[in-house]
């Protein structure tokens, strides 16, 4: 059989399995939501946006344009967070907890491609809820402007889809470290919002410069498209200009790094690793 | 098991240790299994029966030792050895959302079934175990001995060489129990090799052909199914006041209260004993077989 028509088998069955469950409904509604809230939002402050940014009057259209596009980025990083967390945490964690191990680990196949396949089960299930959210950016954006979604939407989900990898990656290797998809799913949400965050504090405070090379910023790319501007703890930095195409490049490289370095990680851990 | 050496399926256990935190779960084994036929291991709960099975199924991996499957090691080239196997080891569960036959359609995939001949596999499988009522349900919703009968589907569908069951009859009903021993037999008699771990020993007798025992992570005892001795416990009329010290056919007389024990000398069947009673003037109520195993496994767990 060849590997490609393996991996296909394989993650035929656990996209089936995730698309089934009770987590793939509950981040269904968790993205309807939070897209209600932004639509909400969007038509009640754009017309209101000087207020908003603390700019006088006067503010052109295109600037009106990115502005909305970038406050709908801004909560990109953490669907894709949350949709990876919910598929990736259980990966291996929850088949070792779930008793399934003894099933999926003992069939005639080695362990990298079930990985693998999981990974791209896992990967879809995620850009399918990122997704929905960009569907409705994109609707809303249309009903506003009258016009269709302009280029760095496409550049912004792009990016997206690449921090959906990395982040996965790094869901995946705590997946292989864990017996508990729990603790998979904590430890995700604790190196992202207070680890990462602490090392970006710390770095701000002292050195004066923002770690670009820490996954929780890089992922600023997704939005910096749109406008160049970052919320930190010296205050607002950045233009209103949109983010220069080394700063992008750079981001998606830290990306990049962040997901090859994992899935390496977790695939060697995961070769090892034990059912209960 | 005289007659199966040079077949195909042979399991080589060699010096493995597998320690789990600090608790010793198998001590320096060294075992050779070797099919076609029916081996069980017994021992107490704790034993290493499942951990045996665990390593073998690469679902565990040892400290120490190898492992080979019909010539493929376990570790180094686990594809080629585990599909050989079919194995059904402690609650193995599955997927819950997704249905017993996209479970099954799974693994006939990953074993290299073409897509178009899945369904009629799957059709005959459902039909031999029973499970084609539920087989669209999904595997969530299934009761415990839906599990069961599914589990043990899963593990002989394959048409593995190997198979292998922990515990099987758990949550099986009593037709289910007796359905699983007629399996076993179809299975040995397709040439397979079965390993079956249990605790229970009325669950392996009647349907294996090497028994091994372990306790406390070692082979205690390991013998052929002929050669473990039988005894008969008899219940006469009327126990006479010097039980006979020799009766011809019967190699050991004890009396055990009102009953007297003999153990028949090899070849010798029931009806030749109860004759002989006969002959000795001795009126027999209820003779009742009283397996060796039993006294072997006490003797070698204790």
């Amino acid at each position: 059989m060849f590997q490609l028509e393996r991996y296909q088998i394989i993650f035929r069955y656990f996209f089936l399995n995730y698309f089934r469950s009770r987590g793939f409904y509950f981040m269904l509604f968790f993205v309807l939501f939070i897209s209600g809230i932004m639509a909400y939002a969007s038509f009640a402050y754009v017309n209101d946006l000087g207020n908003f940014i603390s700019v006088s009057s006067g503010i052109p259209l295109d600037l009106k344009e990115r502005f909305l596009e970038y406050f709908w980025g801004m909560f990109v990083p953490y669907i894709a967070l949350f949709a990876s967390a919910f598929f990736g945490a259980g990966a291996i964690a929850g088949e070792i907890e779930d008793g399934t191990a003894n099933f999926t680990f003992s069939l005639p196949m080695n362990r990298h491609s079930l990985l693998v396949g999981k990974f791209a089960a896992a990967y879809v299930s995620s850009i399918f809820i990122s997704g929905i959210y960009y569907i409705a950016q994109s609707a809303v954006y249309t009903a506003i402007f009258h016009t269709l979604p302009s280029y760095p939407i496409l550049l912004s989900f792009l990016i997206a889809m690449l921090f959906t990898v990395s982040i996965l990656s790094i869901v995946f290797l705590l997946s292989s470290l864990f017996r508990r998809t729990l603790y998979a799913s904590l430890s995700v949400v604790i190196l992202y919002f207070i680890v990462f965050q602490a090392m970006t504090l710390i770095s701000e405070i002292f050195y004066n410069t923002v770690p670009q090379y820490l996954i929780n910023n890089a992922s600023g790319a997704i939005f910096n498209v749109y406008v160049g501007i970052t919320f930190s703890a010296t205050g607002i930095i950045g233009t209103l200009q949109p983010a220069g195409a080394s700063f992008i490049i750079y981001s998606s490289l830290v990306m990049a790094c962040y997901a090859i370095a994992c899935i390496v990680a977790s695939i060697l851990i995961f070769e090892r690793r034990e059912s209960l | 098991m005289s007659g199966q050496e040079g077949r195909r399926q042979v399991i080589s256990i060699h010096e493995v240790t597998k320690r789990y935190s600090g608790r010793t779960a198998l001590d320096g084994m060294d075992l050779e299994l070797r099919g076609p036929g029916v081996i069980s291991f017994l021992g107490p709960n704790g034993a290493g029966k499942t951990t045996l099975f665990k390593l073998i199924n690469r679902l565990s991996f040892p400290d120490a030792g190898e492992i080979i499957v019909n010539g493929y090691n376990i570790v180094s080239e686990a594809e080629k050895a585990l599909f050989c196997m079919g194995s059904q080891i402690d609650e193995t569960r599955f997927h819950p959302y997704l249905t017993g036959r996209e479970i099954l359609s799974f693994v006939y995939l990953m074993r290299g079934t073409p897509n178009d001949m899945v369904a009629e596999r799957l059709r005959i499988v459902g039909e031999g175990m029973g499970i084609t009522s539920f087989l669209d349900d999904r595997f969530g919703t299934y009761s415990s001995g839906m599990k069961q009968r599914f589990a043990i589907a899963n593990a002989i569908m394959s048409d593995a060489e190997i198979i292998f069951f922990d515990e099987p009859t758990t949550n099986l009903d009593p037709s289910g129990i007796a359905e699983f021993r007629n399996l076993i037999r179809d299975l040995r008699e397709m040439g397979k090799l079965i390993l079956i771990s249990s605790h229970l020993l009325s669950e392996v007798s009647g349907i294996s052909d090497r028994i091994l025992i372990m306790n406390r992570g070692k082979i205690v005892f390991d013998s052929d199914i002929e050669e473990i001795e039988r005894f008969l416990s008899i219940r006469l009329e009327e126990i006479p006041e010097n039980v006979p010290k020799s009766i011809p056919g019967v190699s050991e007389i004890s009396r055990r209260g009102d009953s007297i024990v003999v153990k028949p000398e090899k070849g010798v069947s029931n009806s030749e004993v109860i004759e002989r009673f006969i002959e000795k003037g001795l009126k027999i109520r209820e003779i009742t077989e009283v397996e060796g195993l039993e006294r072997i496994y006490a003797s070698r767990t204790a």
